[in-house]
């Protein structure tokens, strides 16, 4: 109510402020007047007058790119940083990885899924090791066996037609005991990088029927890729782990839909299972060099053996 | 807040933008001040050609002057019309001019009117000086920055250094005397 009582007080009747009105005429002129005095002054000078319009969507705009800076930036210290699966910058994690995963060529897929799974297995690990009960852990399984599957499709597809990828390894005594102390040395790639693959794990299980994500590796092994490898190496290394052959499910499906590949990955992964220690591709100028000691025996025939029985009536 | 507040508000708003340069909120700046300004002057002069010119003087002043002023300190509208007032007190110590309660009345209409007379702001300018020549100087004063200018009571105070509630007092006992002569 102050706010009319206002209004009433200070104006005048409209008959009185009649002798106080300005003309038309003297109004429109001094207008005309003192714009043409400001843009004479200094003050306009050298203003630059921004359509309305323009300067929300130019603010909106610097917004949005702070935030898209600040989310980047986060999301790339999170992935470099390889945060924890508790640690509240995870989600960035995750989106950085499947950013870099749309934007990787389709070449590169199996080899960023590969280090992805790496990682899962690795998280997976940590949380058995802290917190046992956690409710991420199925989640994280569930991711890892994603990551493995989709990376296989893709490995076998590109293996398919590029039989020139090669291997050399280093594997454990292979002494039967249920530790294994594997690595894969150096190899040269198709693609003319070096691989190489270091896998070093605590414990395998005796378990035919076990799948990777479940037990032989994310559960039982740590694995870390030391320089850019080859995902081929990472399934036939976590492969060759295995005492059954039958290390995980999906890679038996993924196999036996590609038939083509498998039988290149039997090749290449049952050479070393029959205990060669030595591989050499079908391109002779691709060649690595092996060793494997193993404790506990040889247990390739077996895996070979298991590895042919994957391809069923090929 | 109250409208007025709100109004207030505004023109600080559009003399900050003034002051980058914006002639769009200079443009509007002029559109909001010169009825009141021009008001102002012609309470005191009772001369339409004075008031004109005055209110010219004063933009132009705005326009050299804008820069120096400083939100912080102060409001807008306070500042503004203390320029106003202090360009008129000048004028009349150079001109010596006559305050509007002396001018004869076909004086009065001559400059009220120029060239086309309008009867009716004629007949009421008239009227309104006659009822504010019977006012003290102070509340000619007062009835300048309120009723011409359209100022606050808070802004008045500032201007006058008097109290708000006195000034209300007095400006409310103006008005019904203003009132009572245009019934």
């Amino acid at each position: 109510m102050k706010f009319f009582n206002s209004s009433k007080t200070k104006k005048l009747p409209r008959e009185a402020r009649k002798g106080l009105t300005p003309r038309k005429e003297f109004l429109m002129h001094g207008k005309e007047r003192f714009l043409t005095a400001f843009d004479a002054s200094p003050l306009a000078t050298h203003a630059y007058e921004r359509p309305p319009y323009i300067s929300i969507f130019f603010k909106t705009g610097i917004g949005v790119m702070a935030a898209l800076c600040v989310a980047v930036g986060v999301s790339a210290y999170a992935d470099n940083a390889n945060v924890a699966a508790t640690s509240p910058l995870y989600p960035l994690k995750r989106l950085s990885e499947n950013v870099q995963l749309a934007l990787t060529p389709t070449q590169g897929k199996a080899q960023l899924q590969a280090t992805f799974a790496v990682r899962r297995a690795s998280e997976i690990d940590a949380l058995q090791t802290s917190n046992p009960t956690s409710t991420l852990i199925p989640q994280l399984t569930s991711d890892l066996d994603q990551d493995i599957s989709s990376s296989l499709n893709v490995v076998v597809g590109v293996n398919t037609n590029n039989r020139d990828d090669n291997f050399g390894r280093n594997h454990g005594d292979g002494n039967g005991s249920s530790s294994i102390d594997t690595s894969i040395g150096a190899g040269q790639a198709s693609s003319g990088t070096t691989a190489a693959v270091v896998i070093s794990g605590a414990t395998t299980t005796e378990n035919s029927t076990s799948t990777l994500a479940s037990t032989s590796i994310s559960a039982k092994a740590s694995i870390s890729i030391t320089s850019p490898t080859s995902s081929v190496n990472i399934y036939c290394a976590a492969f060759n782990m295995s005492t059954s052959g039958a290390l995980f499910g999906s890679l038996e499906d993924n196999l036996n839909q590609h038939p083509g590949a498998l039988v290149q990955f039997v090749q290449q992964c049952s050479d070393e299972n029959r205990g060669s220690h030595y591989y050499q591709s079908d391109d002779a100028s691709t060649t690595a060099s092996a060793t494997t000691t193993r404790r506990g025996g040889d247990r390739g025939v077996q895996t070979g053996t298991d590895i042919h029985s994957l391809g069923g009536g090929l | 807040m109250e409208l007025k507040d709100l109004q207030k508000d505004r023109l600080d708003r559009l003399v900050a933008k003034m002051k980058k340069g914006d002639r769009a909120a200079a443009g509007t700046l002029y559109d909001e001040l010169a009825p009141k300004l021009y008001g102002f002057i012609f309470s005191r002069t009772s001369s339409r050609e004075i008031a004109e010119d005055l209110s010219q003087e004063i933009f132009i002043k705005l326009i050299e002057r804008v820069k120096s002023f400083d939100d912080k300190k102060g409001r807008f509208t306070v500042w503004f019309w203390r320029m106003a007032r202090n360009t008129l007190i000048d004028y009349y110590r150079q001109k010596k001019a006559t305050p509007f309660s002396h001018f004869e009345d076909d004086e009065v209409a001559g400059m009220a009117v120029g060239e086309i007379p309008d009867t009716d702001n004629v007949l009421a300018h008239h009227r309104l000086r006659a009822v504010v020549a019977t006012f003290s100087r102070e509340d000619q004063e007062l009835f300048e920055l309120r009723f011409a200018a359209e100022m606050s009571y808070k802004e008045i105070a500032v201007i006058l250094e008097k109290p708000e509630g006195t000034l209300r007092v007095a400006a409310l006992r103006l008005k019904e005397k203003i009132n009572k002569e245009f019934k």
